[in-house]
């Protein structure tokens, strides 16, 4: 692309900026692509089976030494100190408890890929809990808000990430599908997914029948993994190094090769990787942006200037850069954090396991107690969460960090345990998100720097009694199950975990229609400025029992709706489940 | 060794990069301690787990040169004034008393603090100093073994790939079959690839076709 006008900068390449960006180079407009990692191409990962380099030594996530986070647990501990949990004794952290991956796909390089619309009722998660419980059932100092939207405003922009980017699954509550009917509190969707579920794992087929025994109600785990291939991409081949580590063979639904490659065949868009932004710039009465100043990957400072900036580099960067450019009249940036407890809890099959085959999410799940379906069981617990089997995808070092408590952690009883049960690991989990309070928010460090001088992101974050009440009640079900499938042996996390980063942070620039109150619109438009939009995560009102991204997806494509002047998707026909090979053809370019 | 063998000869070398001689067996001597052989063969020694330690400590953890250096100085002065010998000459039970008082004992309940050494005392003189640094020394290799024992053997340890065989990891696959996902199917008849297996088929364009692997009889 010549050196001339550009439209729009997008600021990071990951789930949302590489859709934006290509959605409107597509359409005609002349956008640059800004991230400080690099632009990663498939070649990168054809030998990715390595667990010392992605899982020990973490090469594809930022360091605390170049993007430094620092952490309290509340407003009233000091000043903060360096994220505690994200580093080991070597100095390096467990990627999954860092900020997301670096580069293009971002997040989406390293994700397990699981893939969730989020029900009705979690658009409304507030007059929820307060009318089935009572008003005085939310904590002092709660900041927890209904969304402005509702699940039908964003069902076809889920029905478009779901056929556009790939998703595999199987529907329960599909137009025009009665048979389709698994899990009895799913969404009404238009369609089904594009491709059938994934291949399950051998253990995954116990918890499922322990569910059904239980009187639960399992269902397949949707997956941002293609299970046949998928506009020119290859179906997944289970090949166990997924959750963490890149994908050889394009299966995973990473947006550098899902988007990117899009925008990119347009000629309307050039993404510059290694180039770090550190300020948003403005016009001098303040309400517009002009574009933004980055440092290259030689450390030269340069000005780019664009009609609009499209902020989408993360809720925790995202807020950073508002904060560092002055952009918060309202005070309401880096407010309202929130982020997932993820109750672990592993045991031990009978049968072997085999659990460094497959995917985490070629899996099933319950939504028995999800949101306020949770309230039958324990009206004292706020909102509930799906139980979700994790069946696969564990390497030999992963499980040695995550070896019961009461296990020997070196010595002839550490060699044997990893001996005796390696082969027989399983794990479920759920995802239940702290209630936003006044005190989980992200600000400016008082004094730490990045090593190019801009001021470090501070968390103050900590778990609230009712937090953990949530992630305890789940626990007792998940015993039940454990119980039920005849695990021989099993360990749990605690209600209150030591991390407070898990790549799934959300809220620090809510969206909402009160200009005082939030910062985005519901298109993710500054308040402020009109020319900027700070997409991602970050515009969450509230949070809930799912992985974000499918929801961050559906945002983005309104938000690029929105820049470019479009109406919504129109409801698509029904279609059968080699309806996507029809645009295939369009879309055959190498990578 | 044949010309042949030159192929597969950084897997048994014993060369060092950052350790000298006697770092070097101290360090094999502790990680053996924390993964000792069970009389099967597969342990930190067998597995060369010091090669993996000493390669990384000059390649990408050179900021822990210092805790081995100055680690094992202090882990010398410690045992000198003990047991009046080296680490290295301690009986195995002496070996595991050093590791438990500065890495803590094997077992750790869930809310336990590992109680360890100078924990109970404030009279020691020098040797306190050194308590900082004997920690950090006892954590990083129990961390460093752990790595060094799963490896992939590009990296110097798990050779013959003993650490994949004892826990039955297969190592570096392109994909499972239907069948190998399959219930009753015992992992640990497969065989073990590493990351040289497949480059190798990389180069020689013999990879199995994807197809091979996501034929999903869920269809």
């Amino acid at each position: 692309m010549p050196a001339s006008k550009i439209d729009v900068i997008v600021v990071g390449a990951g789930a949302s900026g590489a859709v934006i960006a290509s959605e409107l180079a597509q359409a005609g407009q002349k956008v640059v692509l800004l991230d400080k990692g690099p632009k990663h191409t498939t070649e990168d990962f054809r030998l990715k089976q390595d667990e010392i380099r992605y899982y020990a030594r973490g090469s594809l996530v930022p360091s605390m030494d170049t993007d430094p986070i620092t952490w309290r647990e509340t407003s009233q501990d000091g000043d903060g100190e360096l994220a505690p949990w994200a580093a080991g004794p070597l100095g390096t952290a467990n990627p999954l408890h860092l900020p997301p991956s670096l580069g293009a796909g971002g997040g989406t390089i390293h994700w397990g890929g699981a893939c969730w619309r989020f029900r009705e009722t979690e658009f409304r998660m507030k007059t929820e809990i307060e009318e089935r419980l009572g008003k005085e059932a939310l904590p002092e100092g709660h900041t927890l808000v209904d969304w402005p939207i509702s699940y039908a405003d964003l069902e076809p922009y889920y029905d478009k990430t779901e056929w556009e980017l790939g998703i595999s699954g199987r529907g329960s509550n599909v137009a025009g599908r009665p048979e389709l009917n698994e899990n009895p509190w799913e969404a009404p969707r238009q369609r089904d997914y594009p491709m059938p579920p994934l291949r399950q794992g051998t253990a995954d087929i116990e918890f499922a029948d322990a569910c059904t025994r239980l009187g639960y109600h399992p269902f397949r785990t949707a997956a941002a993994i293609a299970s046949e291939p998928f506009k020119g991409r290859s179906g997944c081949t289970y090949c166990g190094f997924c959750h963490g580590y890149p994908c050889h063979v394009d299966a995973k639904t990473s947006t550098h090769v899902a988007a990117l490659p899009y925008g990119e065949a347009s000629g309307n868009l050039e993404m510059r990787d290694y180039c770090r932004v550190y300020k948003v710039n403005r016009s001098n009465d303040g309400k517009r942006v002009t574009g933004v100043s980055y440092y290259d990957a030689d450390g030269r400072s340069v000005d780019l200037e664009a009609d609009r900036v499209v902020l989408a580099c993360y809720a925790l960067e995202n807020a950073r850069l508002l904060l560092a450019s002055g952009i918060n009249a309202n005070g309401q940036v880096g407010k309202h954090l929130m982020t997932h407890a993820f109750g672990f809890f592993m045991g031990l099959t009978k049968e072997p396991s085999n659990p460094y085959m497959g995917t985490l999410v070629a899996s099933t799940s319950i939504e028995d107690f999800s949101g306020e379906l949770v309230h039958e069981y324990d009206p004292t617990v706020l909102w509930g969460a799906p139980i979700i089997s994790w069946p696969g995808d564990y390497q030999p070092i992963e499980i040695a960090h995550a070896m019961p408590p009461a296990a020997p952690r070196w010595g002839a009883g550490f060699r044997d345990w990893m001996r005796d049960n390696y082969g027989h690991v399983w794990s479920m989990y759920s995802q239940t998100a702290n209630i936003p309070t006044n005190d989980t928010y992200v600000d400016l460090d008082p004094t730490r720097k990045d090593p190019w001088g801009q001021p470090a992101l501070r968390m103050t974050h900590g778990w609230g009694p009712w937090d953990q009440k949530m992630v305890e009640f789940l626990l007792t079900i998940k015993r039940k199950i454990a119980q039920e499938m005849g695990l021989t042996y099993w360990w749990e996390e605690t209600t209150k975990p030591d991390y407070h980063l898990s790549t799934h942070e959300v809220g620090t620039h809510r969206m909402g229609e009160d200009p005082a109150t939030s910062v985005v619109d519901v298109h993710g438009r500054s308040h402020e400025c009109d020319n900027l939009y700070v997409v991602g995560g970050g515009q969450f009102p509230s949070y809930h029992g799912y992985n974000p991204t499918e929801t961050i997806w559906a945002m983005a494509y309104m938000t690029a709706d929105d820049i470019l002047g479009r109406s919504a998707p129109a409801p698509v026909a029904a279609h059968t489940h080699d309806g996507h090979t029809g645009h295939a053809s369009a879309h055959t370019h190498a990578h | 060794m044949t010309v042949h063998d030159a192929a597969t000869a950084p897997d048994s070398s014993v060369a060092l990069t950052f350790f000298n001689d006697a770092e070097a067996r101290t360090v094999e001597a502790i990680s053996e301690r924390i993964i000792p052989d069970g009389g099967d063969g597969a342990g930190a020694t067998s597995a060369g787990v010091v090669y993996y330690i000493d390669r990384s400590v000059s390649g990408i953890s050179q900021n822990l040169q210092h805790v081995y250096r100055t680690g094992l100085r202090a882990l010398e002065r410690f045992c000198q004034s003990e047991f009046s010998a080296p680490y290295v000459d301690l009986s195995a039970e002496q070996q595991d008393d050093v590791i438990r008082r500065f890495l803590g004992p094997e077992v750790v309940g869930p809310a336990e603090t590992p109680q360890m050494y100078g924990d109970e005392v404030g009279e020691r003189g020098e040797l306190d100093r050194d308590l900082p640094i004997l920690r950090r020394l006892f954590a990083v290799v129990r961390e460093h073994a752990i790595e060094g024992f799963f490896c992939d053997p590009v990296y110097g340890g798990n050779r013959d790939a003993v650490g994949w065989q004892l826990v039955g990891f297969p190592g570096a696959y392109w994909g499972y079959t239907a069948e190998q996902m399959g219930p009753g199917f015992d992992g640990r008849t497969l065989p073990i690839a590493t990351l040289s297996d497949l480059r190798r088929q990389l180069q020689e364009k013999s990879l199995p076709d994807n197809s091979t692997y996501y034929g999903n009889e869920e269809k």
